[in-house]
């Protein structure tokens, strides 16, 4: 029965629900920050006299674009040095719209941060790989084009004069010095929401981890290309639309305010204010505007203008942040606020619920693989079947991991199909092949080493999900929600299958090296897969471990999962495993079944 | 014909420079996987302290600098290079490097322009001229003799000699001395470096320093010929880091020879030595810019990735 | 006796109290003086310089009106060129009150109406730009400075009958595409003067490929529109090519970092002929020799850096003329209206006149905000470092030299 009185009780009750769950999560943090932009949006009243209004409405533009900065540097881990680039590029594009257009300022300004927007996909997408060396030098020779290039081509900057704008009602409003302020701090407000929101949820949990541990990540199947792009163009889109809106308040596009040194007092901003504090930057830009006041004072002192002084300070503050560790001004707050606080009342958790199972066969046919002339597999095929354990067991150089990398996706075979049920993944990526049911653990301890054990274990139910996108997040629709506590759900049982439950809120960094063995097989758990290959999970393990191990195997086993074992440790060897397969050179030499006693 | 002499001729000399360049970030990417973003600010500096040295703030002309006082602030310049980078690179870059990406990068853009703002503030003209450390006026007409129908500097002569000098020299330390065998050392393999008793972390301060020292000699031999500002340091790092990039940061001698093909490919942009279509003279710095990000994003650099 | 004493005393008191209350009020007239000391020192200071040597000279004699005594001040800030700077830099005028702006004309198009709201006026006191100067749509913009108009025309005229073909050559500051714009006017009815126009990028490191275009398009002699800094990168580019192109300009050839920075090529000075304001009158040169004596006097002669035959040569303070007078037409504007009020302040400047440093008078009207006539532009070339007044044009061959070297 959908008539709207239904619909207005669901409505209700959802916003009910909504503001309970608001209720539960809200922290003192939470009300700290509100405290702040409240006084941020009452400031010019308080200091009007001692600061003028444009200069806080500057500053406060500043502060958004700093913000955007820190979706890629904070919450990505991308050093992006091109968001003057980005702030430029608005810029420009809302000063030619306002010039030649009729189009209301607004839409001006938002048709900048599309432009940016899309100089930065171009950018995320050149600079997708997750070498920080190429991020850097990518993002840096960027700016400089776009720096260059407004010098040299007077059809896009107007000449050494830069373009006047022609200013026009913002909103409705008047545009004053003054309604800028307040829009830029609304705008950065929401855009520290924001960023709060995308870092609790699965986006920041799977960026969080490709910036801990890039292999680990990848093997449980984050798209961290796709991610890093979004977060990309994101904080550019940011950077594009403070652009387009500081151009209206500075009524000039000035060819050289939108170069190497904005990109370098933006960095430094979110730098000494903290990148992975929501508030941080804004924090950051203060600091910056009492290094210009500063600079001012010394400058009058000298007999010069004061911004001369401003880049020198600037770089020394942030060389003194450097030296002394990098630690940064919010976090630094903020952990010296909490000694003084009273701990938060933890929240109830969900009891564990596993997900439907899925079970497949998994079968792989005349894999090949060479580097160079070398054969690293040559020729393998094998079968998976629900509910068995195959050993893979050879020398070091058979070839053993290359056939992992095989199954997994890391690497594309040169011959061969793999088939997962009824399904041809050869060519998918590993992030499809984990959606679909098929998932690694890695050789070497990879661990995420800022997470808790329960957010370690999430990021393997991030692939899970359907209602996780971003605009979700950042809303917190029902769905997304009532998607979180199953996602907790499915953790909590993942971790109780390898026995971590109680460990659920202790830092990864805290267990010993079996435990986290047993934590990655719980991520890879935590995808909810059908095939599960494991990549010697007894390392180091003593024997009482061992015992463990072998449970939680022969557990799996009984629950239908297929598994893929690469052991050199026999013992555990004879107790699991169904089939052994022997390889030799990247060849089978030998294939029996293991008749255990 | 006549055009193409100057166009090589001019395009050599600047690019001799950028060759420079292009060798000390290759070198420092290769020995610690970073690169050097305040390089350029870094032979701004050497470059600035040589005029000091030379003439302190006021402007000078040829008359009023002795030779032996020149060659004193060349080498004043090239220790103050050395002295800063391998300072700044304990100071702030080393405890980065393998840690944390945004430490050293923004510990390196620090530097640069923390440099740059000091230069800024002690040299408050908008653009100094540095005087010949060879009075090369003396020599043709007026400084310029005939080639092949072109006026060609005497200068660019001996900015293309001492550039390839330079780089000989630095060729010669790298395969010849027990210096540059560490050096490569630590670069192919910096644990087993450090087992065989090799100090890794100066062996790096040094070459960081010794990168800047070596192309602030060639900038200043290059310098007298345009109107040197507090900003042409960072300018001239970010060509040589163009082409650098642009050989993926290979060996010696490839970076320098992509920074010679790179100073010449610009002469003959601006020129209009390929062809003359309007307004291309201007885009002579952007495209190799925009060609060196499209490669960048194409191709992986040298250096081996991480394992997996 | 008692009361007698009691009442002279009472009776002096009273007498002081009457003294004290007809003593004058004080009161300020601020001028604001935004201009790129950063990036053109010899502008900023030049400007800057004369302003306040006129605050001084007015402070000192008292500006008495109204009942109120004013004193001068001056504020100098920096505008690096750069016009969003320019338009803080009139905000925070305007917040103090600012009596007028001194301006060497960066940023004018958007700093105008900004100063308009609120009835201050800017003067212009450098560039000569026809579209920054209307006393109809911008009634609060006045300008005291030789005009591009001017400048271009003249030029024009000196250049055509001695037949040769000429290159434009102008750079892509607004001061270039102000002079572009001029010149443009100046030669549309001889076409066949002008042999190329190109122009010249302001970053660029060097101006080798436009010096190379320039000299394949035949041009025989160049006219240079440039600031300074560009102006010499192109005779350097040129010279250093061998090409012994006679070049004119405009007054950024008598800016001293072009010497500066041709210092070791004196002979690429050499012939270098500029365009510029007269410095001395039909008065004689009584007046400026006045005026420079008080300029040195306050701040010491300019040094160029550079030496001529062995002396030091000074640059002449011609800019500071226009700054120096402008604030004196501004405080009888002030004088007449009785108080700084701005709206008053604004009218009155239409209808006062003064004498300006060299003689001539400056004033405005309604309808013309140009201080300067447009006829009163000479030609100078150069010769081992200093300036004369070149032989072949009618106006400049009657002026005096002035002396350049201490």
């Amino acid at each position: 029965m959908n008539t709207p009185a239904v619909a207005a009780i669901r409505t209700g009750a959802a916003l009910r629900e909504a503001l309970a769950s608001a209720r539960e999560t809200w922290t003192e943090t939470a009300t700290a920050g509100g405290v702040i932009v409240a006084v941020a949006l009452l400031a010019p009243l308080v200091l009007g006299g001692l600061i003028a209004t444009d200069t806080l409405a500057s500053g406060a533009y500043l502060a958004l674009a700093a913000t955007g900065l820190a979706l890629c540097v904070g919450l990505a881990g991308v050093p992006s040095l091109a968001q003057g680039a980005f702030v430029g590029t608005g810029a420009f594009a809302a000063a030619h719209l306002l010039r030649h257009t009729q189009l209301p300022a607004e839409m001006c300004a938002l048709i900048g941060a599309l432009t940016a927007a899309g100089l930065g996909t171009a950018a995320g997408f050149a600079v997708r790989s997750l070498d920080a060396v190429r991020v850097a030098v990518g993002t840096w020779l960027l700016t400089w084009l776009v720096a260059l290039a407004l010098g040299v081509l007077p059809w896009l900057s107007g000449g050494a004069q830069g373009l006047v704008v022609p200013t026009r009602r913002l909103f409705g409003f008047s545009p004053t010095p003054l309604v800028h302020y307040e829009l830029a701090v609304v705008l950065t407000g929401l855009c520290a929401l924001a960023f709060v929101a995308l870092r609790r949820g699965p986006f920041g949990l799977d960026l969080a981890a490709a910036a801990q541990h890039r292999g680990a990540a990848a093997a449980l199947g984050v798209p961290m290309e796709r991610l890093r792009v979004g977060a990309f163009a994101a904080s550019a889109f940011v950077g594009g639309l403070a652009g387009g809106f500081v151009v209206q308040l500075d009524i000039v596009a000035d060819p050289t305010a939108y170069g190497p040194l904005l990109s370098f007092e933006l960095l430094v901003a979110v730098l000494v204010g903290g990148a992975a504090a929501a508030l941080g930057p804004s924090a950051g830009v203060v600091v910056l505007g009492m290094i210009a006041l500063a600079a001012r004072a010394l400058g009058a002192l000298a007999g010069v203008s004061g911004s001369r002084f401003q880049p020198m300070l600037e770089a020394l503050l942030l060389l003194a942040v450097l030296t002394t560790g990098g630690s940064a001004l919010v976090p630094a707050v903020s952990t010296a606020a909490r000694r003084f606080l009273p701990r938060r009342r933890s929240r109830a958790r969900p009891t564990a619920a596993s997900s439907p199972k899925r079970r497949e066969l998994l079968r792989g046919e005349g894999l090949a693989k060479h580097f160079g002339a070398i054969p690293a597999v040559d020729g393998v095929s094998l079968e998976l079947a629900p509910g068995s354990i195959t050993a893979l067991v050879g020398p070091n150089g058979s070839g053993k991991t290359t056939l992992l990398r095989l199954l997994s996706g890391a690497l594309p075979p040169d011959q061969g199909r793999i088939e997962l049920g009824s399904r041809d993944v050869t060519t998918a990526t590993p992030t499809q092949r984990v959606r679909l049911g098929l998932v690694r653990t890695l050789q070497t301890r990879s661990y995420f080493g800022e997470l808790t054990v329960l957010e370690h274990a999430l990021v393997g139910t991030n692939r899970t999900r359907r209602h996780g996108g971003a605009i979700r997040t950042i809303v917190s629709t029902p769905l997304y929600r009532a998607e979180n506590r199953v996602a907790e759900a499915h953790a909590l049982a993942a971790l109780e299958a390898v026995g971590l439950a109680a460990d659920a809120s202790r830092p990864v960094s805290e267990l010993t090296g079996a435990e986290q063995q047993r934590l990655m097989i719980a991520a890879a758990l935590a995808t909810n897969p059908a095939v599960l290959l494991l990549d010697e999970p007894s390392a180091g393990a003593g024997s009482a471990d061992l015992d463990r191990l072998e449970a939680i195997l022969l557990r799996l086993k009984a629950d239908g999962l297929a598994m893929l074992l690469v052991e050199h440790n026999l013992r555990l060897l004879r107790a699991v495993a169904d089939e052994i397969l022997e390889l030799e050179l990247g060849r089978v030499v030998r294939h029996a079944r293991n008749v255990r006693l | 014909m006549s055009l193409a002499v100057q166009v090589v001729f001019t395009g050599l000399s600047a690019g001799g420079v950028y060759g420079l360049i292009a060798i000390g970030h290759s070198l420092i990417y290769r020995l610690t996987g970073i690169v050097h973003f305040g390089l350029g600010d870094l032979i701004g500096l050497g470059a600035f302290i040589t005029l000091f040295v030379a003439a302190g703030t006021q402007p000078l002309t040829q008359e009023t600098v002795s030779g032996g006082r020149m060659a004193l602030a060349i080498v004043a310049g090239v220790v103050a290079c050395v002295v800063v980078g391998a300072a700044g690179y304990f100071a702030v870059v080393q405890p980065y490097i393998g840690r944390s990406a945004i430490g050293w990068v923004a510990a390196t853009l620090a530097l640069g322009f923390a440099i740059h703002a000091v230069l800024d503030a002690a040299f408050s003209r908008p653009a100094y001229v540095f005087p010949d450390p060879i009075p090369f006026r003396r020599v043709g007409n007026d400084g310029l003799i005939k080639i092949l129908g072109a006026q060609v500097h005497v200068r660019a002569f001996a900015v293309i000699g001492v550039a390839i000098a330079v780089a000989a020299i630095a060729s010669w330390v790298l395969q010849r001395t027990w210096f540059g065998r560490s050096l490569r050392a630590i670069a192919d393999e910096p644990e087993g470096a450090a087992i065989v008793g090799i100090s890794v972390e100066r062996t790096r301060a040094l070459a960081f320093g010794l990168a800047g020292g070596m192309a602030a000699i060639a900038v200043v031999v290059a310098a007298p010929g345009t109107p040197f500002e507090t900003g042409t340091g960072a300018l001239l790092g970010l060509k040589g880091l163009v082409a650098a990039v642009l050989v993926r940061f290979a060996g010696l001698w490839t970076a320098f020879a992509a920074g010679l093909a790179l100073g010449v490919v610009e002469a003959a942009l601006g020129t209009g030595l390929l062809g003359h279509l309007p307004g291309l003279a201007s885009y002579r710095e952007l495209i190799p810019l925009l060609v060196a990000i499209v490669l960048l994003a194409v191709r992986p650099l040298r250096m081996r990735e991480a394992a997996e | 006796m008692r009361a007698t004493a009691a009442a002279l005393v009472a009776l002096a008191l009273v007498a002081a109290g009457c003294g004290s209350s007809s003593a004058k009020q004080q009161g300020r007239i601020l001028v604001v003086v935004d201009a790129p000391f950063s990036q053109s020192p010899y502008i900023g200071n030049t400007i800057a310089n004369g302003a306040r040597l006129a605050a001084d000279q007015l402070t000192a004699r008292g500006i008495t009106t109204g009942g109120t005594t004013y004193k001068v001040r001056v504020l100098r800030l920096d505008n690096a060129l750069s016009p969003s700077r320019a338009v803080a830099n009139v905000r925070r005028a305007l917040r103090e009150h600012a009596t007028a702006i001194l301006t060497d004309g960066t940023g004018v198009d958007a700093t105008w109406r900004l100063a308009e709201k609120q009835n201050v006026p800017i003067g212009i006191t450098y560039q000569g730009g026809g579209a920054l100067v209307n006393p109809e749509t911008r009634p609060n913009v006045f300008r005291i400075a030789p005009t591009d108009h001017g400048l271009a025309f003249r030029l024009a005229e000196y250049l055509v009958p001695k037949g040769l073909k000429i290159g434009l050559l102008t750079d892509d500051s607004d001061y270039g595409q102000e002079g572009r714009a001029a010149l443009d006017d100046a030669f549309r009815t001889l076409p066949k003067a002008v042999a190329v126009r190109i122009t010249l990028p302001s970053s660029a490191g060097d101006l080798a490929p436009q010096a190379l275009e320039a000299r394949r398009s035949g041009a025989t002699a160049l006219l240079v529109w440039a600031r300074p800094a560009v102006l010499a990168k192109t005779i350097a580019a040129a010279r250093s090519a061998g090409w012994r192109v006679p070049v004119y300009t405009t007054p950024a050839g008598e800016d001293p970092v072009v010497r500066q920075q041709l210092a070791d090529h004196p002979s690429w000075v050499d012939g270098l002929t500029f365009a510029s304001g007269r410095m001395t009158a039909e008065l004689g040169p009584a007046p400026w020799s006045t005026f420079e004596a008080a300029y040195e006097a306050a701040f010491g002669a300019t040094s160029v850096g550079v030496k001529s035959l062995g002396r030091r040569v000074i640059a002449p303070p011609d800019y500071a003329m226009y700054s120096y007078d402008f604030v004196n037409v501004l405080a009888a504007a002030v004088q007449s209206a009785a108080g700084t009020d701005a709206a008053k302040v604004l009218a009155a400047l239409n209808q006062v006149s003064t004498r300006g440093a060299n003689g001539d008078e400056r004033g405005f009207n309604e309808r013309n905000h140009e201080g300067v006539v447009d006829d009163d532009v000479y030609f100078a070339r150069f010769r081992d470092m200093i300036f004369r007044p070149v032989g072949d044009d009618p106006l400049s061959s009657t002026l005096p030299v002035i002396s350049q070297v201490r």
